[in-house]
This record gives C-alpha cells, structure tokens and sequence, in this order.
C-alpha cells in the first residue's frame, strides 16, 4: 500500500509527445482509474510508472520517495496486461509463483541442475509453493495449478495474471485494460470482481481502460485524458454532472450527451434553437456556445411550469425494459438528433395519448444544463435560483 | 403399386446418394495433387525398393532377383560401414553447429537497431548460392600451396594446414562448410520464431524480476523459440544427412575413405559403378535411417516443447 505521484512528467516517441506535463497524485489504497481514447497517453503513463518506459522529464514518487532510478523490479509495482502476457510454457502455479522466484532465489540457483546444489533452494521454493497456492484459493484458480495457460478460459487466464501479480504484495498495483479481451457478460462480472478486490487488499490500484463504464461503475476517482493530457480528474459524480470540459462531457455518459450550439443573449441567457435558456452563464452577450444537456435532462413531462421546450419530432425508440431512450430532431436545431431519456410509464403515457405524433414539446431542465466556450472550456454560472424566478416564459 | 412404391422410394435415394456425389466430387478434386504423390514420391520409392532385392546393372540385359543379397553384401562392404560413420560424424557436428550459431546470430541481429537488414543479407547469402560453386570456392580457399589462408599462414611463418588432406581434419573441413551453408538459413527461421515472440512477455519479465540476460533468454526466449527450434534442428538434420557436393567436388571421399558419406556411396555404386541393384538397396537404408530419426526427434522435442 502506498500512494503515488506523477510530477510534470512528458514523454516523446520520435517526434510524437504522447505526455505532456502529467501531473497526478494518488492517494494511498485508492482505485484510480486512467480513462480516454485510444492514443490519449494512458498506457505510456502505467508504462512509465512501471519502469518499462522511461520518462523524458519529471518524476515517479512512490510514497514520498522518487523511484525514478530503480529498474521495473525494484519499485515494487506490479501490472496486469490486456494480453495477460501469461508465460505459454508454464504452469499456472509457475507463472503465478514466478515474482516470488526471481526475488528469493539467487541467479545462481535459479540455474537448471547447478540450482538444485543449493541447500537454499528446497526450502524456499517450499515457502513459494505455500503462497502461491494461497493466492490460488483465493482467486478461485486453486484447482488449475497444473494447467497451461492454452488450456484455460479467458477469464481464468485474467485472474491467473492477477494472482501473479498480488503474491508479490506490490505497493502498487498497474493494470492496462485487463478486462478488454473478456467477452461483454465476463466483463461486467470482473469488474464486480476487481472492485471487490481492491475492497479486500486495501492497495492502490492505477487502472487504465477506454470504456467509460469500467471508469465510472469501478473507480473512487477518474482520471480522464486527451492528447496526452489529464483534462479532469474527479470521482466519477464530478464528470458526469460537472464536466469541466466539452471533452469530458462527451466521454463520459452512455448514450452521450446532447450537444447544442447556442448564442448568449444580454441577460446571460443563452439562446438555442430558437428557444431561450435561462442559464444565466457569465459569459459575453453574442458569443457562441455549446450547451451540454445529458439525456435525462430532457423530458416528455414539464420539470416545472414554464420551463422551456424545445419543438421536435420523434425519430426512433429505444426500449431497455425500465427506460426508453427516444431520439427526437429538434425542428429549428441541427441534423443530427438529441436523446431523451423517458421513463417506460411517461413514454407509454404519451404514445396513448397520441402525444408523440407530430411535433412534440420537449422540455430542458436547465439546472443541469452546462455551457462550454468556443474551445471547450466550462463557463460558469451565476447562482440559479434566483434565475428560476425572474425566468420569463416562452410562448407555446 | 409400382406407381405407389415410386413415390416413396425416389426421395430415399436421393438422400442417400447425395453424400456419396460429395465424395466423389470431393475425390475428384484431390486427384491432381494424388496423382502427383504418386507419380513423383511413392512410384520411385517403390521402384528403388523392388531394385534393392535384385542385381540390376545400368544398361544390363540379363539380370534377376537375389532377395537379401544387396543387404547382406553392404553387412561384409566397409566402404558402407565407413560411409555410415562418417555422415553420423558429419551430423552430430552441423546439427548442432549450425542451429546454436543460428541461435545466437539470430538473437544478435534481432537487437540490432540499424543495419539490421544488411547482417540478415550477409547471413543469408551462402543459402542463396549455389553449393557446388561455392564447392570450388572453399577449395581453392583452403588449398595449401595457392589458397589465401596457406599464404596468410606462410607469411606467419606457420607451416600450412592440408585441412582436406589430412585424413583427421578432412570431416572438421566439410561439416564448417556444412555449419557455414546452413546457418543463414537456420538464421532467418530463427527471426521469425523472434517477432513471433509478444513483447508483453518481456514486459512482464522485467516487472516480475526476470531482467537479467540470462533470465530473459531462459524464461521468454528460448522457451517461445522451442516449436521453431524443433523445426530448425530437423531440417538441418535431414539436410546435414543428404551432404554430397562437397564431397563430390573437394574430396572424392578421400582421403583414404574419411570422407566417404552414405549420399557419395549411393553415387558411386550407381552411377560410377553402374550397380543399380546395390545402389537400391543403399538409398533404401538411407531413406529408413533419415525418416526415423527425423520422426523420433519430432516425436521427442514436440512433446517438450507442446505448450
């Protein structure tokens, strides 16, 4: 257990800068979760604390202390691979006893025929055997020992590579997208799996992944990057309802956010589609915004009276059972069409009534709504309350 | 009722017959390649097999069956012993020679990070020529009044080295050259085995503490390398048994027979000497001894190296 930090570190392949500037402090026994696209720099930086990729600038600390110096076995981190990168040739019970091995036993003695002189070596190798099969029980693996790697299920295989790296009992566990060769019904019981985990270790976990679901649904805090750049780190609340970021705003969330373009009026308002917001952004009268507004920001149903509606027509249904998400295009807005998450009752109540023929009033909660700036950046907003009672109404 | 009965039988058949139409479609498009196996592979291995148990000479007329009689001449025939000692010697010395220098050339041009294109090219050029020439090259190489190593040895005021002279040297002379030809091959099949090697697994090494050379090479490499190591060590095996040129083009088989090869004595009983019968049987031993020891050693190094 212990915490770690990232301080101003870049990398530079060739003439490519995967990180620039990294700064992150994790706090010890946290699940840290590095999340963005392909490319973005999250893997290069689990390399990096790793030790298998050094970096151009900054530093490594691991509980206080720079590891910078220290080769990949010395900093007592231990990673999971996407690939697993299980060794073929051995057991199960090898490759999970394999850190313990390098670390015990002299090189000497790891030596085919020569090794097996040493009086050392049946004793610790006796000791290995014990912790193995400990892990073993613990994961569940306890009967696959003696298997190969080839002859295991992805999922054994995955949990193989997480007892090689928990009988080490490293500081800090690195994983880089363990569950991503797991088929989707796997993966979602991983996932409970590793939470529970890291509930059970209490270690510090650093957990790459390009499925915003893993960030969200797994981590204490999310880390999200683009370009090589961490563009907002928070616990996985602060993303989804406060996106610092247009960036942010459209990772994180499935299905996505909505985003309308806007023109800020005198008032602060901002104007989209037609139709007023009374966000009240602190922002320049007839400057051009993006309003991000998460599905279940827009209703069938009014949120309160007088709240303002969007004219839009019904494009298609997506029933999940308990929810329906519907895909109207706004009549005055752009091409592509805004998602509205409805409750099954709300969506069975307009479609009886006939409501969702022609063109529907959809309504925006505009408390939840966020604004973005030409570049992406959050505009803040003045207190809403009282905007809520000075709002004018628009004409239906 | 045949009326009836028509009915009722006609889609029997056709179920019935529909698989064998398959098969026989199936049949017929293996019979190119069949044909092809026969004509070129089983038809000759029978013919030199049916020739072994007789005394056919080349352009005789006369000629008849003696059964063991080629066999049991090559059991009293010390051309023959001498022959098979001498191609063991010469595989129990490229075999290895040429697949652990494989190895470690392979493992050196695999890190190289420039010109690393130009040593697999250097490497590979002896495969690309042909063995015959180079025959005459290394024999006028060696040679020890005319060649350049006698000249570098002379100006060292060292007495020349006779190496396909002297009956104890003439073996270590042919298998180098052996070793020689067969290393660029076993060189490439050896890269490849190399990028078929996932980086991950280094990666993992270096974390779990595997970092030292001789770890890396002992737990990733040379295990990963194992199917292609079991492929390398028996195509050299059967091409080390099948040397020839050298010997028909430097030596002869001499001196005093120490470099007479079970390939230059089929040679000389069939083609020199005209006796097809003998020289049968000869290629039938030969062909036994490649084919069971080619298997064996892909029968024992598969099951370890199976993962």
């Amino acid at each position: 257990m212990a915490s770690l930090s990232i301080d101003r570190v870049t990398k530079t392949f060739g003439h490519q800068t995967v990180l620039k500037d990294v700064s992150l402090d994790v706090r010890d026994g946290e699940f840290l979760t590095l999340v963005g696209a392909s490319g973005c720099g999250k893997s290069t930086i689990l390399r990096v604390i790793a030790g298998l990729e050094p970096q151009d600038t900054g530093s490594i600390l691991i509980d206080g202390g720079r590891v910078d110096h220290l080769r990949p076995k010395q900093r007592n981190v231990a990673m999971v691979f996407q690939s697993y990168a299980l060794y073929p040739h051995m057991s199960v019970a090898d490759n999970i006893a394999m850190p313990l091995v390098m670390q015990r036993l002299r090189l000497a003695e790891r030596l085919p025929l020569v090794g097996r002189l040493s009086p050392r070596r049946g004793r610790v190798m006796a000791g290995v055997k014990g912790e193995v099969e400990a892990v073993a029980r613990q994961l569940q693996i306890d009967q696959l020992l003696a298997r190969r790697p080839a002859q295991l299920s992805g999922g054994q295989r995955q949990r193989v590579a997480l007892g090689r790296a928990m009988v080490r009992h490293p500081q800090v566990f690195l994983m880089d997208e363990p569950l991503s060769n797991l088929d989707a019904k796997l993966r979602v019981h991983m996932r409970a799996e590793l939470t529970e985990l890291h509930r059970r270790l209490g270690s510090t976990f650093i957990y790459v992944t390009h499925d915003q679901v893993e960030a969200m649904t797994m981590s204490d805090r999310v880390a999200l990057m683009d370009e090589g750049r961490i563009i907002q780190l928070g616990t996985p609340n602060e993303l989804y309802h406060d996106p610092l970021d247009l960036r942010v705003a459209r990772f994180i969330g499935s299905p996505g956010v909505n985003v309308l373009p806007g023109l800020v009026l005198a008032s602060g308002a901002v104007e989209v589609c037609g139709v007023k917001l009374p966000v009240e952004v602190e922002a320049k009268e007839g400057s051009i915004v993006d309003v991000g507004l998460r599905p279940e920001t827009l209703s069938l149903d009014a949120h309160h009276p007088g709240c303002p509606r969007l004219a839009a027509r019904l494009q298609s249904v997506e029933n999940l059972g308990a929810e329906v998400f519907l895909r109207f295009i706004i009549e005055a807005g752009p091409a592509e069409p805004v998602i509205l998450r409805a409750s099954l009752e709300s969506y069975e109540r307009g479609r009886h009534h006939g409501s969702l023929d022609g063109v529907v009033q959809v309504s925006v909660d505009t408390q939840r709504a966020t604004v973005f700036d030409a570049e992406g950046r959050r505009i803040a907003r003045r207190p809403v309350e009282a905007s809520v009672v000075r709002l004018s109404v628009p004409a239906e | 009722m045949a009326v009836l009965a028509a009915p009722g039988t006609q889609p029997i058949r056709r179920l019935s017959s529909q698989p064998r139409v398959e098969a026989f479609t199936g049949q017929m498009f293996a019979l190119p390649a069949l044909l092809l196996i026969v004509g070129l592979l089983i038809v000759p291995i029978l013919v030199v097999i049916v020739l072994g148990f007789s005394d056919y000479q080349l352009g005789a007329i006369e000629w008849s069956w003696i059964g063991l009689g080629n066999y049991q001449r090559m059991l009293d025939d010390p051309v023959f012993w001498r022959s098979i000692s001498n191609t063991f010697l010469y595989v129990a010395a490229v075999v290895p020679g040429s697949v652990l220098s494989a190895l470690v050339v392979a493992i050196l041009v695999n890190d190289r990070k420039h010109f690393k294109s130009v040593y697999q090219i250097i490497y590979f050029l002896p495969v690309t020529t042909t063995l015959i020439a180079m025959s005459v090259v290394w024999h006028f190489v060696l040679n020890p009044q005319l060649g350049p190593i006698a000249g570098v040895l002379r100006a060292l005021g060292l007495p020349p080295v006779d190496l396909f002279g002297d009956p104890d040297l003439v073996l270590i002379a042919l298998s180098l050259i052996g070793i020689w030809q067969l290393v660029g091959f076993n060189m490439v099949l050896f890269l490849a085995g190399l990028t078929a090697i996932p980086h991950d697994l280094y990666d993992a090494a270096a974390i779990d503490g595997a970092d030292h050379p001789w770890d890396r090479f002992a737990r990733v490499t040379w295990p990963m390398l194992g199917p292609t190591t079991v492929f390398v060590v028996v195509t050299t095996t059967i091409t080390a048994f099948r040397v020839f040129d050298t010997v028909a083009v430097i030596t002869r088989g001499g001196p005093i027979g120490r470099s007479e090869v079970m390939l230059y004595d089929i040679y000389l009983e069939g083609f020199q000497y005209f006796e097809i019968g003998y020289a049968s049987a000869l290629t039938v031993v030969f062909l036994v001894v490649v084919v069971v020891l080619a298997v064996l050693q892909a029968f024992f190094l598969d099951r370890k190296v199976h993962y």
